[in-house]
């Protein structure tokens, strides 16, 4: 092992901390950039639009209760006929407000843009971006 | 479609990430054990062993301990490889290094860039 002296293993430190600076630099241009797009803009509108529609507030809730009250059976396989209809008709009603329906369809969009971007970032640094930009991330690059 | 404002700002982005340390640090453990046939035939060797287990296991066999031995040996062999521990010291800071990138996405965006990319199955 080649030892290095003071000065120049504070200069690779100090080149590895602004490299690391710049990519952290260039992390939050590419957040800005994505919170530029149309997609994003139409997403965040559809949320505004959603958060104002109290029936359709009132179904999802209604609809994320049932789900909550049958969790264990949803998890086991386990629910009956009955159990399973009500279950797709609330979901049916919550679905049916042209709100959601429109905030279901732009977050769509605005994920796979924002997939596309990490599939670019992958094709660029040969390791496997989006599967690894979570803590404990599961695959191999 | 990126439209080429993003599709720029991406590239320009994973053009900068690759020349991170961890991430250079990667590529290079990764060329050094492509080009390592001996780390390569100690990794055949090990998932030989690893596969022959499974199967074991999942026949609802006991291995014998001779097999316990080798898959052991060959463990260790790993262990004394320094190319195969090296790739493995850089794939452990270059995945502990992608989330804090990510975060830093996050933070601009407003939304947890990381849980919208993420594989379904992980």
């Amino acid at each position: 092992m080649t030892l290095l002296s003071v000065d120049q293993s504070s200069e690779l430190g100090a080149v590895s901390r602004a490299t690391e600076t710049e990519v952290l630099l260039a992390a939050g241009t590419l957040g800005t950039a994505l919170r530029e797009t149309p997609a994003f803009v139409r997403l965040h509108e559809a949320g505004a639009g959603l958060s104002v529609d109290d029936a359709a507030q009132e179904a999802i809730e209604a609809f994320n209760r049932c789900r909550a009250d049958l969790q264990i059976e949803i998890r086991l396989g386990t629910l009956d006929a009955d159990q399973r209809a009500e279950i797709e008709r609330l979901q049916s009603t919550m679905l049916g407000f042209p709100t959601l329906a429109e905030y279901l369809a732009a977050q769509a969009e605005f994920e796979e843009i924002c997939r596309e971007t990490a599939g670019l970032v992958t094709g660029e640094i040969g390791i496997d971006f989006a599967a690894n930009c979570r803590a404990g991330g599961c695959c191999g690059g | 479609m990126l439209d080429q404002a993003l599709h720029q700002a991406t590239l320009d982005f994973a053009r900068t990430l690759r020349h991170a340390p961890a991430v250079a640090a990667y590529e290079s453990a990764t060329e050094a054990l492509d080009a390592d046939p001996g780390a390569q035939a100690l990794l055949a060797d090990m998932r030989e062993h690893q596969a022959a287990l499974v199967r074991l296991q999942q026949s609802g066999e006991s291995p014998t301990q001779p097999q316990i031995d080798a898959f052991r040996r060959s463990q260790e062999a790993i262990r004394g490889c320094a190319t195969i521990m090296a790739h493995l010291r850089a794939t452990a800071e270059v995945k502990a290094f992608l989330p804090v990138v990510a975060r830093r996405i996050t933070a601009s965006l407003g939304f947890d860039y990381a849980q919208i990319v993420a594989p379904k199955s992980c």
